[in-house]
């Protein structure tokens, strides 16, 4: 058995431009040797005059793949030491309870030249747990290499864990001269970079590394930082591997980086067009050859409503930043099996690692701990360029408007421990400030008056704007008088940046005045904008918003901007009146429930009030996810521009859009939660 | 020899216990020729070929089948 025929299904979805015949049989010589583990990473690289392609064999704890491999380099015998070290590795990462057990997953890496020579032993890169991370290491190096010097190695822990960073991967690279290591760092902030490669020693152009990761950081969801050390020492080569969350069929940004590296010479105009046309589903019955006889035994083992398909993916882009400046971009693809089901009329993939089983004998956590958890999740979720991106809308995400949202809310619940994702929110946040003074959904999009109020929002709690930028920023608001209140847009905002916008389409309901936005930004215009929201309150005590299905964020906003004001005092008792009302319905999304939450702390001194909100948390504590996060909750719609606010509740043109990843949602429990501790009674 | 073998082994092989235990022992070790020979065993003969042939068969009849099911009665009207 080999691996070859993984890639007689997987390679005829590879252009010639991007795999070309010589690459192609390197390969498929390369698959014979290989032991039958059907997960592979096919690393191709992207300028016009490098046609070598390399591959990758994974192999995870939890499945079969360390005895597999084992027996497999059974074969090799008497092929010298490494593949002796490579069996013993499995046989101890196998066993139940050894140093190896925080090890997830493996790679074997093969160079493959493709001139005629065989390939060689691969390299072997092993993931590494965040905690515990350098002893597993040392564990791992004590089997599979000899005499390894480790002082450097263990300088770079030592500045990774220094700056706030992990060492997510190590490589020994058995197959290349010297035998160097390569450590994948995870985490890495762009403020922190440059101390790190000073304290490594790292000898390389820091001024050029800088310019690249921020760059980079900018561009994808994750960037990872590539280092090798040999002879002891941080070699001068850096690479940066720039991932994105989702593939791109449903996201443009994987397009616009590889038109940036064609546009800088780093990819040939072909490759990037076969890159792009390459994640997909391969299924049996489109396949053209032989299904893998190993998927077929385990279909057969399977329920017949769960169907196994290849899954092509994109995984990353590798920039490489070569001691001469000169730079290398390179394509990495993932191929493994992935088992779908249909429930409902719908597809889903099934898990590859079961859930883990829920402890019903723990107890409920205390409000700290949920908060505690829920922040941790927001931190861990922040992108390395400090923002947060949520509300998938046309292929875009809101990366402005969310994290300053997200933001606030954990500067609210946290405080001081917040202080480190706020000053990279802000300091971005600060960077990209339009020269109108205002920020948009994302930071493609036209300024609105929406996200600037919240950028200011969380300005006056944490600060980080200069008092030129916040000025600046308060002025854009009150440009947005309409009616008494703030409109969203500006008469000469263009809109046409979101996809189904049309240059000559009407856009009056986009430039009218909405009560969300002017709550959000009441704090900041100079004139009192109270008058014109409690005109707005409906008659059950909620406001109704443009931009959100459901009342319980617009009448938050909206009762605490006219808190604190006797006159409008009726105002706000209908508005608890409305919460109470919704806070029963057993429907109401975990996001909505918080605004809920906020408005009935409102009147602490109702009681039926408190024990409405406290039933509210009591919900919020049951229905918080095993990972910190609620469940996406924040449905907000997108009505077509020429859409006035009368006109909605008549209209199909409305698109729904969420919070996809549940942030947005997460942060208003937070700051729901914190404002529940400040005033509130666990009792 | 021949596909409908195939199609009737696969049937078999979801729906009868002993034949699931024999291939689940195949792990993720099976090859077209274990498969084979398992089939044979049972009564059913098959060459390879048949069996990928077959296999892709299997798998878009139950696709079709799931999608046509109670369970999606929009399916069912179209």
């Amino acid at each position: 058995m080999s691996l070859k025929p993984l890639l007689d299904l997987l390679l005829p979805d590879f252009a010639p431009a991007l795999i070309g015949d010589s690459a192609r049989a390197a390969l498929e010589a390369a698959a014979r040797v290989m032991a039958p583990i059907p997960r592979v990473a096919i690393e191709c690289r992207l300028a016009a005059d490098k046609a070598q392609v390399d591959i990758q064999q994974q192999l995870r704890r939890h499945t079969d793949d360390a005895r597999l491999l084992s027996r497999h380099l059974a074969g090799f015998e008497g092929a010298g030491e490494t593949p002796a070290r490579l069996s013993r590795f499995c046989d101890a990462w196998g066993a139940a309870n050894t140093a190896l057990a925080g090890i997830d997953e493996v790679f074997l890496e093969y160079d493959v030249p493709g001139d005629g020579r065989a390939t060689e032993i691969p390299g072997i890169f092993f993931s590494l747990p965040r905690k515990g991370g350098w002893d597993t290491a040392c564990a791992a190096i004590a089997i599979l290499q000899d005499g390894y010097s480790s002082d450097a190695l263990r300088g770079c822990f030592d500045a990774a864990s220094a700056g706030g960073t992990w060492v997510g991967y190590l490589g020994l690279l058995l197959n290349r001269v010297g035998n160097p290591t390569r450590l994948n760092l995870k985490g890495m902030r762009p403020h922190a970079l440059r101390a790190f490669l000073a304290d490594i020693g790292w000898s390389g152009d820091r001024d050029a590394a800088d310019a690249l990761f921020d760059w980079a950081v900018n561009h994808v969801d994750r960037v990872t930082l590539a280092l090798d050390i040999g002879n002891g020492r941080v070699l001068p080569r850096l690479g940066l591997e720039c991932l994105l969350n989702r593939q791109p069929a449903v996201e443009r940004r994987w397009s616009a980086l590889l038109v940036e590296l064609e546009r800088q010479s780093l990819c040939d105009g072909g490759k990037r067009a076969a890159v792009l046309a390459v994640p997909g589903i391969t299924a049996p019955v489109l396949a053209g050859k032989p299904w893998l006889p190993q998927w077929i035994a385990r279909s057969l083992a399977a329920p017949a409503d769960q169907f196994n398909v290849l899954e092509r993916a994109l995984y990353y882009i590798k920039l490489t930043l070569e001691p001469d400046g000169s730079q290398e971009a390179k394509a990495y693809f993932g191929a493994r099996d992935v088992w779908l089901v249909q429930e409902q009329g719908n597809v889903h993939e099934l898990p590859t690692v079961p859930h883990e089983p829920i402890d019903d004998s723990v107890p409920a956590p205390s409000t700290e701990a949920m908060m505690e958890r829920a922040s941790a999740a927001l931190f861990e979720r922040q992108g390395q360029n400090g923002l947060w991106r949520d509300f998938l809308l046309f292929n875009d995400e809101s990366n402005e408007w969310a994290s300053a949202f997200v933001a606030t809310a954990l500067v609210e619940a946290c405080g001081r421990r917040a202080s480190r994702a706020a000053t990279d929110a802000m300091s971005r946040l600060a960077r990209q400030q339009r020269p109108d003074g205002g920020w948009g959904y994302d930071d493609a999009s036209a300024s609105d008056a929406d996200s600037t109020a919240w950028v200011l929002r969380l300005h006056a709690r944490f600060g980080g704007l200069d008092a030129n930028a916040s000025s600046r920023a308060a002025a854009f608001l009150c440009a947005h008088e309409k009616s008494g209140g703030i409109a969203t847009y500006r008469k000469e905002a263009d809109l046409t940046v979101f996809a189904i916008v049309t240059p000559d389409m009407p856009d009056d309901g986009w430039k009218q005045a909405h009560c969300c936005v002017t709550a959000a930004a009441s704090p900041f215009v100079d004139w009192d904008v109270r008058p014109y929201l409690a005109a707005e309150q409906t008659a059950d005590g909620s406001w109704r918003s443009y931009w959100w299905f459901h009342g319980a964020y617009p009448t938050a906003l909206c009762a605490e901007a006219l808190g604190g004001s006797a006159a409008y005092a009726a105002n706000l008792d209908a508005a608890c009146a409305w919460a109470m009302h919704e806070a029963a319905r057993p429907e109401l999304t975990d996001f909505d429930a918080a605004w809920c939450l906020r408005i009935l702390l409102l009147r602490p001194e109702d009681h039926a009030g408190c024990l409405a909100a406290a039933r509210i948390v009591e919900r919020l504590r049951e229905r918080q996810l095993p990972d910190g996060r609620w469940r996406t909750g924040a449905l907000a719609r997108f009505p077509m521009p020429d859409l006035l606010a009368a006109d909605l509740d008549a209209s199909d043109r409305i698109f729904p859009f969420q919070d996809q990843h549940g942030l947005f949602t997460t942060a208003a429990v937070l700051a729901a939660l914190a404002r529940w501790k400040g005033g509130g009674d666990e009792s | 020899m021949s596909l409908e073998n195939a199609l009737h082994f696969l049937e078999e092989g979801r729906d009868r216990p002993a034949f699931r235990q024999e291939i689940g022992l195949l792990s993720d070790e099976a090859d077209y020729d274990a498969l084979c020979a398992i089939g044979r065993r049972h009564g059913y003969a098959f060459t390879p070929a048949e069996l990928a042939r077959a296999f892709a068969i299997d798998w878009l009849a139950r696709w079709a089948h799931f999608r046509k099911s109670p369970a999606n009665p929009g399916d069912q009207e179209t």
